[in-house]
């Protein structure tokens, strides 16, 4: 149970500004009445431990978590993907110390992909990266509000930032269902239609991706292609990750060319790979003798993106002339890893069974521990 | 008239009091052995691995060392794991880590010490100066509050192999005291 302070009402937003607790704009006061009411829309005890960062000796209750969620303006309906979204980020392969203090300043970029997204009033469409939606804005913010309030992601605290990006404040959207027979990022992940999934990932800030012109998948592609390739990200080189968000058109065009989704990964991973002398030509020295192997591959390149797999494909966007989005990882893959839960609504038999949860032979338990098993089976 | 009433609201505190950590036991500095054995713990930075193997050099001149080990980890951005650690630490007597040159990798080569520490293995963290705040934060979060530190200016990668033994002769006598104060006393 965190401590509550009875503070003047009228000074109650200078008060947050002046003790540190909000990320440079307005916040919700997190009162009792409202952070219960976040807490109502999850099977979770106000105490249960969400995930943690061991290494700092920092944990995140469901309680801390709908203080920040409250604070950033989120609606109790949203508060399952934010629970959902902190699970991810706590992922060990998700590596939240180092991302939560890198030079790098990353963003935690936050994709939901499912019928809840649409449930809760999530944008998938015009402005889809942009602003106006609560839902995709403060889902988004309460994330980064706890990296900040609960483990310290703050400057002068243990964020190191360099630069940061305004992904920083938020960065949240919902994934556009993909006209058949292309299908949406959770199913390409293996979780079922029926669930909502949300994936995250530490990614610099949106590059807008422009092609008005053609309506030739490979040309569509190859458009993607000279986003990856960017000597400037630290990624490129080494190997990282990323979003790909095609708008409707660009998707269209590369679909209806008869391109299945993995395909279109597979030629994007391949086709960015990188001529060591295209780095160095842009001043970025190779490194030698670091823990980042830049030894080029039997094709005499290097890898910006370190496999099909780490291709994140989604739809989102209004329709209208081609703008796409690329989000990179801000670092190479074998530092950080994007990470993708199932969101769960209170009421929902445990365990989760979704393909990150379900390691769990149930037949091999006693018979103390199979009250878990979901109704049903066996 | 009217009355102004002076109106609250009651909140949640949105940050979290952590509870005290347990304070680590650092490892005794005692005089050292002949034949004593360095370990230096390269997180795989770019020039980590040189700037340690020069400090490893400049560190036999200082210390009646036997052996000087290197250790490369796979990824600045995580800790040896704990395991690992105290099987690395019953084969050597003191332990160097680094390089601190960006926020993680600071914070990490710091743990890495610490591990050391806990074992009983005497060990200090190679940092850059501009990381010297961020590295005094996690030192208290992780129980060590004012842990040393051998500090050289920021950056490292981009230096030649003659201003990287410029800086690790700038840290030596440091990284002797804070290892064994008596090393000097030991050498006399």
């Amino acid at each position: 149970m965190t401590d509550i302070l009875e503070i003047d009402a009228e000074r109650v937003m200078e008060e947050f500004f002046e003790r540190g607790w909000t990320d440079g704009l307005p916040v919700v006061p997190p009162t009792p009445d409202a952070v219960d009411a976040m807490i109502a829309t999850v099977d979770l005890a106000r105490d249960d431990v969400i995930g943690g960062i061991p290494r700092r000796n920092r944990w995140v209750t469901v309680e801390q978590a709908a203080i920040n969620a409250v604070m950033a303006g989120c609606r109790p309906d949203y508060f399952p993907i934010v629970v959902a979204a902190l699970g991810a980020a706590l992922d060990p392969a998700f590596n939240a110390n180092a991302a939560f203090t890198s030079t790098g300043g990353a963003a935690t970029c936050v994709v939901v992909s499912g019928p809840l997204a649409a449930a809760v009033g999530m944008n998938a469409s015009h402005n889809a990266l942009g602003s106006g939606n609560r839902a995709n804005a403060t889902i988004g913010r309460a994330v980064r509000l706890v990296a900040r309030n609960v483990f310290s992601a703050s400057t002068g605290d243990m964020d190191a930032t360099s630069m940061g990006n305004p992904g920083k404040y938020t960065l949240c959207f919902a994934e556009q269902e993909p006209p058949a027979p292309w299908v949406p990022l959770r199913a390409q992940l293996g979780f079922a239609p029926e669930d909502t999934t949300v994936t995250v990932m530490s990614t610099e800030a949106p590059r807008q991706v422009a092609n008005h012109l053609s309506e030739v998948p490979e040309d569509v592609l190859r458009t993607f292609v000279s986003a990856i390739k960017v000597p400037s990200n630290f990624a490129v080189g080494k190997g990282g990750q990323a979003f790909v968000v095609m708008c409707p058109e660009h998707a269209d065009a590369v679909r209806r060319g008869g391109w299945t989704q993995e395909q279109a990964r597979e030629f994007l991973s391949r086709e960015s790979r990188i001529r060591p002398e295209e780095l160095t030509e842009n001043g970025v020295p190779l490194e030698v003798g670091s823990a980042n192997d830049m030894t080029p591959g039997s094709d005499g390149r290097l890898p910006a993106l370190s496999s099909a797999d780490d291709v994140f494909l989604v739809t989102a966007g209004g329709p209208g002339p081609g703008w796409s989005a690329y989000i990179p990882s801000f670092a190479p893959s074998k530092h950080l890893r994007a990470v993708t839960r199932r969101v769960r609504l209170a009421g929902e038999s445990l365990p989760d069974c979704g393909p990150d949860a379900c390691e769990i032979d149930l037949s091999t338990l006693s018979g103390g521990h199979r009250s878990l098993t979901p109704e049903g089976a066996s | 008239m009217t009355t102004t009433l002076s109106r609250t609201i009651r909140v949640h505190r949105p940050v979290v009091e952590s509870e005290p950590v347990a304070p680590v036991d650092l490892a005794a500095r005692t005089p050292l052995p002949e034949g004593a054995r360095l370990l230096l713990v390269d997180n795989g930075k770019p020039r980590a691995r040189d700037l340690l193997a020069m400090l490893g050099e400049e560190m036999r001149r200082l210390l009646p060392l036997g052996s000087v080990e290197m250790v490369s980890k796979p990824s600045a951005a995580y800790p040896l794991g704990d395991e690992e650690a105290a099987e690395i630490a019953g084969r050597v007597d003191l332990a160097i880590t680094g390089l601190g040159d960006c926020g993680a990798c600071s914070a990490l080569s710091l743990h890495d010490a610490l591990l050391f520490e806990r074992q009983g293995v005497p060990a200090t963290v190679l940092i850059t100066d501009v990381f010297v705040s961020n590295v005094a934060r996690f030192a208290v979060s992780l129980g060590a509050p004012g842990y040393h530190s051998l500090v050289v200016p920021h950056p490292v990668a981009t230096k030649s192999d003659d201003q990287l033994r410029q800086l690790a002769r700038s840290v030596a006598s440091a990284a002797r005291d804070q290892l064994s104060p008596q090393g000097a006393l030991a050498l006399s």
